[in-house]
């Protein structure tokens, strides 16, 4: 079965760089509640953020 | 190409929504053992068997009705044309056909039309969900490794 979900949303930066809220909304998206759509330009920021965060606390 | 479409309406939702509810708990009882399932239909004397198959089927159409989606029911080995595929897939038609010529969903050429089967877009649609399930627990597992806010 080919199922698509009824709405799209926007995911921004801020809500993709916290883990834990980023990982519910992707679920939630898996199971076609709606289409989550975001730019390269989001990407870029909340992969840049995270890298930065993460490089200050010598997480690897 | 046999195709059904009809648009869900308000109504439909409601009736569908009642049913769904109503048929779930008694889910177990009808998809439980034979391979058939006996109805009843108010007035008639007999009962009618028809196939599981068909009943879960009917089941996918009311739980989309409920959710107030329209539903399309096309025989699974039917050919369909790059646009339809691409409005199924919700993608624009230039991308569709990169995937065809990538060799991501295959494909049959009718003269200079390109037919791909149903079967073979429910396939790569499945892949994609596989994969985007691998992607998803690998985020998770990397965001607790890391500490980052679980």
């Amino acid at each position: 079965m080919i199922r698509s979900p009824n709405c799209t949303a926007v995911l921004d930066a801020n809500v993709l760089y916290p883990a834990p809220l980023r990982d519910f909304l992707l679920n939630l998206a898996d199971v076609y509640l709606f289409e989550p759509k975001w730019t390269e330009e989001i990407q870029e920021e909340w992969i840049k953020n995270l890298l930065l965060i993460m490089n200050r606390y010598q997480y690897y | 190409m046999e195709l059904v479409l009809e648009k869900t309406t308000k109504e439909d939702q409601r009736i569908a929504l009642d049913s769904v509810s109503k048929l779930n708990r008694s889910s177990k009882e009808i998809f439980g053992g034979e391979k058939g399932v006996k109805i009843k239909i108010v007035g008639e004397r007999d009962y009618v068997t028809i196939p599981k198959k068909a009943l879960s089927l009917l089941f996918n159409i009311l739980n989309n009705m409920a959710e107030g989606k329209s539903i399309t029911v096309i025989p699974s080995d039917s050919e369909i044309t790059t646009q339809q595929a691409a409005d199924l897939l919700k993608v624009s038609r230039p991308h569709l056909v990169n995937l065809l010529e990538e060799g991501e969903i295959s494909f049959r050429k009718a003269g200079s039309h390109r037919r791909i089967e149903l079967n073979d877009l429910i396939k790569y649609q499945s892949k994609l969900k596989e994969n985007r399930k691998e992607k998803l627990n690998f985020l998770t597992k990397q965001a607790q490794k890391l500490n980052l806010g679980y």
